[in-house]
């Protein structure tokens, strides 16, 4: 083994070490912050976990209690109750398409973010 | 009338980028010009037309209306996807003609053809002149973009944006760069760097005022597209300083293309955001369609000129692979959702998290990057390490303490050679403001009645008063809110033209931190619901920005 094959070895090993870490940490992103958004239908026989869902907030289904919120998000089909402690935003509106970050604890989502999806976003409709 | 003449001035200039094709030189440059001067004065006749309110015309219909005041009704201008592309044109064609006299044999017919390709869209998809064909109520302009920032980001991200059309063009015209090309080159990159950085600021202040979310960087697909363009410019900008002629010329093409690439995927209507403008397909097919042959036809001259080129300096390739990872990250995280969308029909979301575990490990790379090319010393290791050590031990956070050593061992390292890298320094000092503004940066919710106050982690809120305003485009609540001994403004306003409420946010600004405070909805009771954020740094991580770009114009010493 000459000075050559030595260097090729420890540059083949840094570079295999290197790649391995970048593996890591590219699915370590993945998994923690990529997430697929789910509809109330999918979410109403599962009871527990984190959950990301898209829908409209159903019509006359909030109330609150000081910072506590209670709505319901609907797709048509099915409905799935959240709770929220915290501050709505402006654009948040019965009727209106929401995105709530969450867990499910037994049938009810306890959300910790709730955004108004593109209601913020105006577009003009042709 | 306006409709009229905008159309006819825009069909002189696209006519007349034929004969810039075709003929001699002297018949080239004078075509060139009245290309250039019909385009610009369409889009005059456009914000003639805007300020006068000629609702003849579709897209002013659309945009705007006779109740806004005149600065917005100009900013209208680029409230609509046909105006923006106009403006886009324009914007590229200004540089070409600012640099016309340097380049001038070998511009005009690359120009052509690519700008011919744009006008293509904007005449037969998005004609901005397009008169009314149905009597449509006046829309008005989108209440968010009603804004001081609104008037002046646009342009100069534009601005900033099409800056790579000119070593695009040049990329493809020679086989062999000259000193003039190089050189031309880093001032177009430096004056559009600074003007694309003053843009995003821009931007990311106007998202901080307006959107009411306590953030100044969302990672919000169209932030990240407007990244890609100065990530590619600031790589660009390398390349050219060492003289690597290879990787001039990839980065150089690339450049564009991912200008026209981010450009199709905002301005698309692809991603629902303030910035797309529901359009219908028609126009992204025919954006993609663009793309794609801009796509082949360079890379056919990218293959048959680069075969000519030889170098033997060798490229920044930390560099230029550090960017190219990154631009591959952010392109992937703005197409991946829209994809997942059409095949799944649910889309994915990408959260902050995903970007700092990925673009954290980056920022360390660069830092390294920023001194292989000094003499490393002990100290500089000791201190970084040191830094780590005792950031990670206050705030348990080991990728950010990694972060932080390895800023302050760039840092030291500078101080050590006494080479201060404007550019580098406040890049470094930059990411720095923005890990301790993720670490000290808080926020509290509260809900008020009118005189009621409440305390969390020694800030007490109190609701003195709520007052009602009301103007030609708005009817605005606006409370009094007194938060330790400094009392804010905040309000809600309704816009009744667009049914939209938005949220204007106070700010109590200090050396270091600010208070921030946005009103949410009226609960039915007479309760409003409140929040305060405390954001340190922030104005600092705007500065260093700026500073950044800044860097690019000081004369390097090495």
């Amino acid at each position: 083994m000459n000075r050559q094959h030595r260097r090729k070895i420890t540059s083949i090993v840094y570079l295999s070490f290197g790649l391995m870490l970048a593996a890591y940490l590219l699915l370590d992103a993945i998994s923690d912050g990529m997430h697929l958004y789910q509809s109330p239908s999918e979410l109403v026989n599962t009871s527990a976990g984190n959950v990301y869902i898209g829908g409209k907030v159903l019509e006359g289904s909030v109330h609150h209690k000081e910072t506590q919120y209670q709505f319901s998000i609907t797709d048509g089909d099915n409905t799935v109750p959240v709770i929220y402690k915290g501050t709505l935003p402006v654009m948040f509106k019965e009727g209106k398409d929401t995105v709530i970050r969450g867990e499910m604890v037994s049938g009810t989502v306890k959300a910790y973010q709730v955004l108004a999806k593109h209601d913020e976003y105006y577009q003009v409709e042709e | 009338m306006f409709s009229l003449i905008g159309q006819l001035l825009l069909l002189l200039s696209f006519v007349m980028l034929w004969p810039t094709a075709l003929y001699n030189e002297t018949i080239k440059s004078r075509a060139f010009l009245v290309h250039y001067v019909a385009l610009m004065l369409s889009l005059l006749t456009l914000i003639i037309a805007l300020a006068y309110n000629d609702t003849s015309i579709l897209y002013i219909t659309q945009h705007s209306h006779d109740k806004l005041p005149i600065s917005y009704r100009i900013a209208a201008l680029y409230g609509g996807h046909n105006g923006s592309l106009l403006l886009f044109i324009c914007s590229l064609s200004t540089w070409c003609y600012c640099c016309k006299y340097y380049v001038k044999a070998t511009l005009y017919k690359q120009y052509s053809y690519v700008v011919s390709g744009l006008m293509i869209l904007l005449v037969i998809f998005n004609n901005p002149f397009e008169t009314i064909s149905f009597i449509q109520s006046s829309q008005g302009l989108n209440p968010l973009l009603q804004d001081a920032g609104m008037m002046i980001h646009p342009p100069i991200l534009y601005l900033g944006y099409v800056a790579t059309i000119l070593p695009f063009l040049i990329s493809l015209s020679v086989s062999e760069y000259k000193v003039m090309h190089i050189n031309l080159m880093r001032i177009v990159l430096k004056y559009s760097i600074l003007i694309l950085t003053i843009g995003i600021v821009l931007g990311s202040w106007w998202a901080y005022r307006v959107l009411g979310w306590g953030g100044y960087w969302g990672w919000d697909p169209v932030e990240n597209a407007s990244l890609l363009p100065w990530i590619m410019q600031i790589t660009l900008y390398h390349a050219v300083i060492s003289k690597h002629t290879i990787w001039i010329r990839r980065l150089s093409i690339m450049g564009f293309l991912i200008t026209i690439l981010s450009t199709m995927l905002v301005r698309g209507g692809m991603i629902a955001s303030v910035h797309s403008f529901a359009v219908n397909s028609k126009v992204f097919l025919g954006f993609l369609s663009y793309l794609a042959i801009l796509v082949i036809y360079s890379g056919y001259h990218y293959f048959t000129l680069a075969q000519k080129t030889q170098v033997t300096i060798k490229p920044m390739w930390l560099q230029h692979m550090i960017s190219l990872v990154l631009i591959g990250i952010l392109t992937l995280s703005i197409i991946l959702p829209i994809l997942s969308e059409t095949i799944l029909g649910m889309p994915i979301i990408l959260e902050a998290s995903f970007f700092k575990k990925l673009i954290m490990p980056l920022t360390m790379l660069m830092f390294y990057g920023m001194t292989t090319y000094l003499k490393k010393d002990r100290m500089s290791y000791i201190f970084a390490i040191l830094t780590t050590i005792i950031y990670a031990f206050f705030t348990y956070d080991w990728a950010s303490a990694i972060l932080i050593g390895a800023g302050v061992g760039v840092l030291t390292t500078y101080f050590q050679i006494n080479t201060w890298n404007l550019s580098h320094t406040s890049f470094v000092l930059m990411v720095f403001c923005m890990v301790l503004n993720a670490h000290q940066s808080y926020h509290i919710d509260a809900v008020l009645k009118i005189n009621d106050s409440y305390s969390e982690e020694g800030v007490n809120i109190s609701l003195l008063n709520i007052k009602d305003n009301i103007t030609d485009n708005y009817v605005e609540k606006q409370a009094m809110i007194k938060i330790n001994n400094t009392i804010l403004y905040p309000s809600i306003r309704y816009f009744p033209l667009n049914d939209t409420a938005t949220a204007k946010v106070d700010m109590q600004l200090n050396s270091y931190y600010e208070w921030y405070v946005v009103m949410g909805s009226q609960l039915e009771d007479g309760y409003w619901s409140i929040q305060v954020y405390k954001q340190y740094w922030l104005r600092w991580i705007w500065l260093f920005a700026i500073t950044t770009a800044l860097g690019f114009f000081t004369r390097r010493t090495n």
